[in-house]
């Protein structure tokens, strides 16, 4: 053999070396977790043969506590670039064959230099979790390698989509990153997040308390909100990002890929001439509308199971990615609450960043009242939505379906936070309040004033009927111009398309200022 | 110190009352300490309520034995109708309960396949959020 066949052939022996890991045991022991290998994972994830990696013959630079006597050529985390359906994307994934998963600074390093590169070239960065934590033998080092990612995920925000997927352990300052990304995503039964784990949560506060019960997916897609997708299993994950980023741009200078639509844009649904109830009271569901404007009903909900008073998700129509936001009208009535605007809030600003359109569907009867809502501050967290609406500089489609009243009417979109296009169904009763409370306010002389029971009632159910008559309904709005069109539910699919059109060459600007100070 | 045993929906209550000045006690139930504040005496009707319940034959079909599922109100609101009856069986997803909040109506959905053990309020009570509404066993 050649000297250089040679140099060839230790180059290969070592590629080979790296790529298994921390070796064949705890592969096995990873698998019979359920959970897949670092390497198995970009692989699901990537197109075939379209992965480069970066970095693999990095080592680890420690010699505290024997470390300069274990190294791995990686340590313990997969970087580099590939494919998506065709569409560059920039990935880390932490193995957890090796030393746990634990982040040391060269760990950091080499996720630092593809989340640079990403944004150099404009691609999504992935970011696939499964670590024990900081490496304690690195001490300082290891929590410098934390900041220099959390600094990355703050700067490149808005500039390129960040996505996180758990799929494993996630405990302490690592949440961070994933909390500093667009979206989520957590694996049910492998992965768990928290600050504290249920150990130290024991001898601080003497809560017992599982890891899942402390930070499992069940816990995060349900009552924090911290994760925006819980999937059954890595697959379903890994598909879960893939159908996710086809909806996104590559970065915020582009638009999201336009797809061929096979479901005609003029398509009519009859049915939705008849979804709202007679009785105003009567919910209704929400997904219906949604799926009957929806290229071939396809809607990909972020947040499902978490304050399910509000829908947000993405779809197509006519093949151009929107973003929905829309009321719940048989969840809590389908009001404002904290956790319900937070959702949406956040969800309406990534799809302004990333030039993704509006699309609003309203039908709320207010924000939610009472103590537990003001004082868990229902006025920042409603105003976080006002602010996400007024600031966002991204076509804007507004159908009132039914409800729209008080604060609430504003918040959801309404014309004056630069509404661009706002309908409404001929069922909408858009007002100040309700006719039971206007009739209280405006009335409550002449009420008070009648001494007999019938005559009281007599007065109030006229009252009503008056305003009712008045402004339940869309038209008063429509006289002032705050309404652009009263239309006809079965061409909902087809009007909000033809503004999307008319809107896809849109240009907003906001005034120049540093930056915002969104109401946190 | 007198000492009471209890048998409410099977399961036992031992309770101490150590002693009582005024309106305030010390009770204390199966070894925890309570301070409690007598209120007026409640209506005869209210007390025999465990009892009927106790009555009502577990129903050993679907739900795994023991296993109560409550149903919590997600909301503030009025009871507008009670859709189920105690023993009628009923499915995950179900309508239990209708109540009034935000001037809509929201239903209330059973949490598991079950039979409905105990039904909590009625109509026109007014609910707190969480507050559970029906027993589902």
């Amino acid at each position: 053999m050649s000297i250089q066949q040679e140099n060839i052939a230790k180059l290969v022996a070592r590629r080979e070396k790296a790529c298994e890991g921390g070796g064949e045991k705890r592969i096995e022991a990873q698998h019979a977790k359920g959970k897949l290998t670092a390497r198995e994972r970009i692989a699901l994830l990537l197109d075939e043969g379209s992965f480069e990696e970066y970095d693999m013959f990095v080592q680890h630079r420690c010699v505290d506590f024997d470390m300069d006597r274990q190294h791995f050529d990686g340590d313990g985390v997969v970087t580099g670039c590939g494919t998506i359906a065709g569409r560059l994307v920039y990935v880390f994934a932490q193995d957890f064959t090796v030393s746990g998963g634990s982040l040391s600074k060269t760990m950091s390093d080499k996720i630092c230099k593809i989340m640079d590169m990403a944004a150099r070239a404009g691609a999504p960065v992935i970011g696939l979790n499964d670590s024990g934590g900081a490496r304690i033998q690195e001490g300082i080092d290891a929590l410098a390698g934390y900041g220099e990612i959390f600094e990355r995920n703050i700067l490149y925000s808005g500039v390129i989509p960040q996505i996180s997927g758990i799929f494993g352990p996630c405990a302490g300052g690592a949440v961070y990153s994933p909390a500093l990304t667009d979206f989520t995503l957590m694996v049910k039964g492998t992965s768990y997040m928290f600050l504290t784990g249920p150990g130290v949560v024991k001898s601080v506060i003497g809560e017992d308390v599982t890891s899942e019960e402390l930070g499992g997916a069940s816990v995060h897609s349900t009552k924090s909100g911290v994760a925006h997708f819980a999937a059954a299993d890595e697959k379903e994950g890994i598909a879960t990002i893939k159908e996710l980023l086809s909806y996104l741009p590559q970065n915020n200078a582009e638009e999201a890929p336009l797809v061929e639509c096979t479901d005609p844009v003029s398509r009519v649904d009859d049915s939705l001439n008849s979804i709202i109830p007679d009785n105003p009271n009567k919910a209704y569901d929400m997904y219906k509308v949604i799926g009957s404007i929806a290229d071939g009903g396809r809607f990909l909900e972020v947040h499902k199971d978490f304050a399910k008073n509000i829908i947000v998700g993405f779809a197509r129509i006519g093949g151009r990615s929107v973003g929905v936001v829309a009321n719940q009208p048989s969840v809590l009535a389908g009001a404002l609450d904290i956790n319900a605007s937070r959702k949406a809030s956040r969800f309406v600003r990534f799809c302004d960043a990333f030039n993704i359109p509006l699309v609003t569907l309203v039908d709320v009867p207010g924000f939610l009242c009472g103590t537990r809502q003001e004082y868990g501050a229902i006025i920042t967290n409603g105003a976080k939505l006002l602010y996400a609406y007024g600031e966002a500089t991204v076509p804007k489609v507004t159908v009132t379906l039914r409800k729209s009243y008080g604060g609430a009417h504003i918040v959801m979109s309404c014309k004056q936070l630069r509404g661009d296009v706002n309908y409404a169904w001929p069922s909408s009763e858009i007002a100040v309040m309700g006719a039971d409370g206007a009739v209280g306010v405006l009335y409550s002389k002449e009420i008070k004033a009648a001494e007999d029971p019938a005559e009281k009632a007599r007065i109030t159910a006229e009252k009503k009927a008056e305003y009712e008559d008045l402004f339940s309904n869309p038209y008063r709005a429509a006289e002032r111009g705050y309404i652009d069109d009263v239309i006809e539910p079965r061409n909902t699919r087809f009007r909000i398309a033809r503004a999307l059109a008319q809107l896809s060459s849109k240009r907003q600007d906001l005034p120049a200022k540093k930056h915002d100070n969104l109401p946190l | 110190m007198k000492t009471y045993t209890f048998t409410i929906e099977g399961k036992k209550y031992e309770v101490e009352i150590a002693s009582v000045e005024g309106k305030s006690a010390k009770v204390s139930v199966n070894g925890k300490e309570y301070d409690v504040t007598l209120g007026e005496e409640a209506p005869a009707q209210e007390i025999s309520a465990p009892v009927v319940v106790e009555a009502a034959p577990a129903p050993a079909a679907s739900a795994p034995a023991g296993k109560e599922s409550p149903v919590p109100s997600p909301m503030q609101g009025t009871v507008v109708e009670v859709k189920v009856s105690e023993g009628q069986a009923v499915r995950s997803g179900d309508t239990v309960i209708v109540i009034e909040s935000m001037k809509m109506e929201v239903e209330i959905s059973a949490t598991a396949d079950g039979v409905v053990k105990s039904i909590l309020v009625q109509k026109g009570d007014q609910l707190e959020e969480g507050q559970n509404v029906v027993i589902i066993a």
